[in-house]
């Protein structure tokens, strides 16, 4: 795992534990619990799918370096069928769980793994490693002949 | 059959119908590049996971969207 990689992970895993404190105690405490409980249920859902795609991702990728030959996936059907488990809760506790909140919520996990992943590999293209300087000047850019 | 029945299967059907082409060509790709490359994975990854991300969100909230209506809930 790059450092990218690594940052962003950190972020994602710091933001998607905050998300779940923050909607957990709303649900405890306030007396919006079908807002709070949607919001819990599609936002729990949303990130397990982002972790799973990320663990078979990273599987599939060193298998592929290890030289096996075993055939590998991405077991799309398990994360649509935890998206189908959550729509039958909410078919099945309509009181308890709103909607709308859900499948609003089953974004957060996507938006926050392309936001986070942009920001930290636009962040690196941006300032270099070495002395923090933008890339893209004129006179500091790798393009530039050291002679002149 | 009802249209309401009719628009939830079409929903689930062409949702899963995208992620599947989706993901299967960005996997393929991701998988090229990695055997390709091996020391370029953690690169690989990163921007493969933005893409599957991308990829894979829209077709989730259809395949929610079309079993929700499917029982009702909606529409």
């Amino acid at each position: 795992m790059d450092s990218v990689s690594a940052r962003s992970s950190r972020i994602i895993f710091m933001v998607s534990v905050s998300y779940i404190l923050i909607f957990g105690l709303i649900w405890l405490l306030s007396p919006m619990k079908a807002l709070a409980g949607g919001f819990l249920l599609g936002g729990l859902i949303s990130l397990y799918n982002i972790y799973h795609l990320s663990l078979r991702l990273r599987m599939a990728g060193l298998r592929v370096i290890r030289g096996s030959r075993r055939l590998t996936g991405l077991h799309l059907m398990v994360r649509v069928l935890a998206v189908v488990f959550g729509a039958l809760l909410v078919y099945r506790f309509p009181t308890r769980i709103d909607y709308r909140s859900f499948v609003l919520s089953l974004l957060f996990g996507y938006i926050l793994l392309v936001a986070v992943t942009s920001f930290c590999y636009l962040r690196k293209k941006t300032f270099s490693d070495e002395g923090g300087e933008t890339l893209g000047s004129d006179s500091e850019s790798e393009i530039s002949r050291p002679d002149v | 059959m009802s249209l309401t029945v009719l628009a939830g299967g079409i929903m689930i059907a062409f949702g899963a119908l995208a992620a599947g082409i989706g993901n299967g060509i960005l996997f393929s790709r991701y998988l090229e590049g990695v055997s390709r490359q091996p020391e370029a994975q953690g690169t690989l990854f990163g921007q493969s996971m933005i893409a599957l991300g991308l990829v894979e969100a829209l077709p989730i909230i259809s395949i929610a969207f079309g079993i929700l209506v499917l029982f009702g809930i909606i529409g």
